[in-house]
């Protein structure tokens, strides 16, 4: 049974909100019975973009993370709901909020431990995305906030779970929180952007009396004496170091360049990516 | 492009042609404007005078709404921009205004200066803007008469307001009329009922001003006071604040401002200098515009600079 997962390129998206846009054009003021009732006008993100900005001064990049309902095959929010039809799983992996059987039914809110699910208080019922299961039902190869990606960073995929078992391995996708164990089918490329950190720094050096950005020297990254990564600096002097686990600890960095000299400095890394500044080399 | 009606005109709604043909009427001259032609036959005499004829009848486009011209043949194409005056030939590209005057030469040949070359020395400016120091003959740096470094200003106004233009609204168009883009955080943020305009501020200048992420803040100089909401992060370099211009909206009250009023719907454009960048040139110089920013929590009841109440909800909800 092919069922629909959605991929999320958190490196690639660049908050564009075409995909929020184009699904609150689908259903703000449009009624599909069985599947949704009209989003209102204002409140509801259905598809909401959060931003994580990393670094400061010269060196900060901004990554951005497109969240919604994430389809769960062990959905908190099923469970809660009970056995009254309210809400279900479709065959092809869809969650649906009954948009008649699930008046009243504000509980269903704070069921979703994402916060996926809204209260429309006009209609008096909970809404969410349902992958616009709608228009897949008429035969559309993939829902709106896909369709209008420009850079492709969103990605609906029917496969089979254990096709979407191999992909998420083979692109080492994540899921968010998988703590919660929710068996999410919204997987994340490149999520080290928001959950993970960066050091970084400017390597400087006096040359013929001028303070010039050093291109091409060699930065290592260790930590207990252990080598974890190396580098060179670009045309700017920078150098990244990414991936490192927040409140990992102490850092040494040794920068050497075979014509304008060394240096060496140790570089604590909190729960915040850390930007050194420049380091002038000898 | 042939659009087709998508819903009948609502309440008196009128196109600019209807508007047009029922002043002219009443004016008498509604056949000469006219030529007896409707919409869809003014629609049809425009086809007919383009070569689209020779790739689709007018029955076929209607019908499809649009036709996708192809691209020019390899052959007719125009040749390459600036090749001929690299290769020393006359002119070979089309010329879209060809007056003889433009050329100091021969028509058609040497770029169009006075020199007839590529000049680093302007010879008209150097001829026509003698008096104006501010247009040199030869491109220099000139330091900005409102930026960071104009001492006795930058120290009553210590921060750089750069404005670009908006990303989620093209220009005016779709911000203020109650549209999706106002769910937006980066362009508008919803605080206690109103959707105020966002403006970045780097951390260390919020920090030393007590501003945290979506505070209200109160941007001013001598022209003006402009309130937004805060988006505190390192986007934006120390010393300058970046926001969008254009709002669609003013919204002027009572408040702590220059003139006793300050404006809440985020029209940056009160802020900036209406002097322009060079004496008798009209470049617009809005991001030489020096400003100070404070918190600002806003009044039990705003009062429109008419005098008039108004309660804390909001005319630009609605």
């Amino acid at each position: 049974m092919k069922k629909w997962n959605l991929v999320v390129d958190v490196a690639t998206c660049e908050n564009c909100n075409n995909c929020t846009l184009s699904t609150k054009d689908e259903h703000v003021g449009n009624e599909f019975p069985g599947y949704a009732a009209s989003q209102p006008q204002h409140g509801h993100q259905w598809i909401k973009i959060e931003r994580k900005v990393r670094g400061s001064s010269t060196m900060v990049d901004a990554a951005y993370c497109v969240t919604t309902c994430n389809q769960c095959d062990n959905a908190p929010c099923i469970k809660a709901a009970g056995n009254d039809g309210s809400m279900y799983k479709r065959d092809d992996g869809i969650v649906i909020i009954d948009p008649e059987k699930a008046k009243g039914r504000k509980d269903l809110v704070d069921s979703c431990p994402y916060g996926a699910i809204w209260w429309n208080e006009e209609k008096n019922i909970p809404q969410k995305w349902i992958f616009d299961a709608h228009l897949l039902d008429q035969d559309w190869t993939k829902p709106r906030c896909v369709q209008s990606c420009p850079t492709g960073s969103l990605q609906s995929l029917c496969v089979t779970d254990s096709e979407m078992k191999e992909i998420a391995e083979r692109d080492k996708l994540e899921v968010l929180h998988p703590g919660l164990n929710t068996k999410p089918r919204v997987y994340y490329r490149n999520l080290y952007r928001f959950t993970e950190c960066f050091v970084g720094g400017t390597v400087l050096a006096g040359i013929e009396g001028v303070t010039e950005c050093v291109a091409g020297a060699e930065v290592m990254l260790s930590q207990d004496e252990k080598v974890l990564q190396t580098n060179s600096t670009d045309e700017f002097g920078d150098f990244k170091f990414d991936q490192l686990k927040p409140d990992s600890g102490e850092y040494e960095l040794s920068v050497r360049h075979q014509q304008f000299g060394s240096a060496l400095t140790k570089v604590m890394l909190k729960n915040e990516s850390v930007y050194i500044g420049s380091l002038t080399i000898q | 492009m042939m659009q087709h009606k998508c819903i009948e005109p609502l309440g008196e709604s009128k196109s600019d042609y209807q508007i047009f043909q029922e002043i002219l009427h009443r004016l008498d001259l509604g056949a000469i404007f006219t030529e007896g032609c409707s919409e869809l036959d003014w629609c049809k005499r425009i086809f007919d005078s383009t070569d689209l004829p020779e790739h689709v009848s007018w029955k076929k486009f209607v019908q499809k709404g649009y036709f996708v011209v192809p691209p020019e043949a390899e052959a007719t194409r125009a040749p390459v921009s600036m090749r001929w005056f690299a290769e020393d030939k006359m002119k070979d590209l089309p010329e879209p205004s060809p007056l003889p005057s433009q050329f100091s030469e021969k028509f058609g040949k040497g770029v169009e200066t006075q020199s007839g070359k590529i000049e680093f020395v302007s010879s008209s400016l150097k001829r026509g803007a003698k008096d104006n120091p501010d247009r040199p003959a030869m491109n220099i740096y000139t330091p900005s008469w409102e930026g960071l470094n104009t001492r006795e200003l930058a120290e009553k106004y210590p921060l750089q307001l750069m404005m670009g233009h908006p990303r989620y609204s093209f220009h005016t168009f779709s911000d203020g009329k109650n549209s999706l883009i106002n769910d937006i955080d980066e362009h508008r943020v919803l605080i206690d009922g109103y959707y105020y305009w966002t403006i970045r501020i780097n951390p260390l200048d919020a920090e030393k001003r007590n501003i945290k992420q979506h505070d209200l803040v109160r941007v001013y100089n001598d022209r003006s006071a402009v309130i937004f909401a805060a988006d505190v992060s390192p986007m934006v370099g120390e010393r300058m604040i970046k926001t969008y211009e254009s709002s669609a909206l003013i919204d002027l009250i009572e408040g702590d401002g220059p003139k006793g009023y300050v404006d809440r719907a985020g029209c940056a454009n009160l802020l900036t200098p209406s002097r322009s960048q060079q004496k008798g040139m009209d470049g617009m110089a809005s991001n030489s515009c020096l400003v100070e920013l404070a918190a600002w929590t806003p009044p039990e009841v705003f009062v429109t600079h008419h005098g008039q109440e108004s309660a804390v909800v909001t005319e630009n909800v609605a």
